[in-house]
């Protein structure tokens, strides 16, 4: 076999329907069948968190029925049916899912159309459904680590277009908004299973980020064995779904408890569940009797976080050419806003038990 | 509605009055009206603001500078701004 590259590329794959994913020409009248073969494969690039939509010149109607009828539609995100061109099909799926073309897999059994494609996106790869299979068999797509968030990728879009629909037809204030989303924020210790993603978290967050430092795999595993050291992640979720894993905190412990990085992904920009994240570590914090200090790298892009930590209450304590240190003055507590339920689960309080407390 | 007497220059005032309109997309906000915590506009909302008044009025806004009681209407925002543009 082939080795594998250092690292499978492919984040999306897009698939014709007529003798592609199924035997036979819908528009012929052909009795359809989707091979086993294909089933399959859907089923397992959707758990390892390869998106996958579809291009086909079909009529949109009798197709998606098709795809129901099979019990296949659920796995296609946006999917392209119509008459246009499919390269134009391919670039409404690249700028829907915001993905670059060189993540994208076209499986066509037309020479024509892959021709098409590849002319109009050269950074595609188009393919026949043989090649797809060979090249999943020889290794070279599927990922070789897949995290629970990816494992949900395609939940989290369906759920984030489900949230984008409310929130266009929403008429009313921000904060009826937030409330609107029911959103839950649960704040665990991290696990070997949340490594992957939570480095991958701190190279990828710039703008909710306190101070940009990042960790690969192996220090995170590190930190959370070390006595020394708090490793903590945040989950959102809202009537809509989830949003994965959206937060880190890294903080040295003592008799202070030193917030060295906190990060939220920009999914959940606007959620203002900031405040929520910190209030938990500092009352994680104030269970082993330690006041909360953070520190803040200041970039051109991070001063929201910034303005996280002043309006829950910390004073900034000290500061130097490149770093501002911020302490939470014994007498505050971070107010949990009305909107969200903090979960907090404190793997190191005695006896181990998740502290459930409804917004106050 | 009623103009009240603040130390806040009214041209100064009037410059974030419809500066807060515009981001909360509201004409009608009184000056006192508690906007922030008042679940009016969102806390990125304050990111904007601070932009907003270092651009507009070409002074910096300092972390001394961001707490909420400056940020939570248009009665403290132009507050903070005469503050620091006399300063």
């Amino acid at each position: 076999m082939t080795p594998a590259p250092a690292e499978n590329t492919v984040k999306c794959v897009v698939w014709d329907l007529d003798d592609t994913l199924w035997d036979g020409t819908l528009l012929e009248g052909d009795e359809l069948r989707v091979p086993e073969a294909n089933r399959t494969l859907v089923r397992v690039l959707d758990e390892h968190g390869i998106l996958q939509s579809v291009a086909s010149r079909n009529e949109p109607g009798p197709a998606g029925e098709q795809l129901r009828g099979f019990g296949l539609d659920r796995y296609f995100l946006h999917p392209q049916l119509g008459w246009s061109a499919k390269s134009v099909a391919l670039r409404t799926l690249l700028e829907v899912l915001n993905i670059g073309a060189d993540s994208v897999l076209f499986v066509d059994d037309s020479e024509f159309e892959r021709a098409e494609v590849a002319a109009a996106l050269p950074e595609v790869r188009c393919v026949t459904r043989e090649e797809l299979h060979e090249l999943v068999a020889g290794g070279r797509v599927l990922p070789r680590r897949v995290t629970a968030d990816a494992a949900r990728r395609r939940e989290m879009y369906q759920a984030e277009d489900r949230r984008r629909g409310h929130q266009e037809a929403f008429q009313g204030p921000p904060e009826e908004f937030l409330s609107s989303l029911e959103m839950t924020l649960r704040v665990r210790d991290a696990t070997e299973d949340d490594l992957d993603r939570a480095a991958e978290l701190t190279r990828r967050t710039h703008q909710l980020n306190t101070t940009g430092i990042t960790y690969d795999r192996d220090e995170l595993a590190e930190l959370v064995q070390d006595p020394g050291h708090r490793v903590m992640v945040a989950e959102l979720d809202d009537r809509f779904g989830t949003y994965g894993t959206i937060g880190l905190a890294v903080l040295s412990t003592g008799p202070e408890w030193t917030i060295r990085l906190l990060l939220m992904s920009c999914r959940v920009m606007g959620r203002n569940v900031g405040t929520a994240l910190i209030a938990a570590l500092a009352r994680t914090a104030a269970a082993h009797g330690a006041r909360t200090v953070a520190h803040f790298r200041p970039t051109d892009r991070n001063r929201q976080m910034l303005v996280t930590y002043r309006f829950a209450g910390f004073a900034v304590t000290s500061r130097s050419e490149d770093r501002i240190v911020l302490t939470l003055p014994d007498d505050r507590v971070p107010v949990v806003p009305g909107y969200v339920r903090l979960v907090t689960e404190d793997a190191a309080a005695a006896p181990s038990r998740p502290t459930q407390e409804v917004t106050r | 509605m009623t103009v009240r007497n603040t130390p806040a220059n009214d041209e100064i005032t009037s410059v974030v009055r419809e500066f807060i309109a515009r981001l909360s997309g509201r004409p009608d906000i009184e000056d006192d009206r508690p906007l922030i915590s008042g679940g009016v506009l969102d806390s990125l909302a304050a990111v904007q603001m601070v932009d907003f008044v270092e651009r507009t009025f070409q002074v910096e806004v300092g972390h001394e500078d961001l707490e909420l009681s400056n940020f939570d209407s248009v009665q403290g925002l132009a507050d903070l701004i005469t503050r620091r543009v006399a300063a």
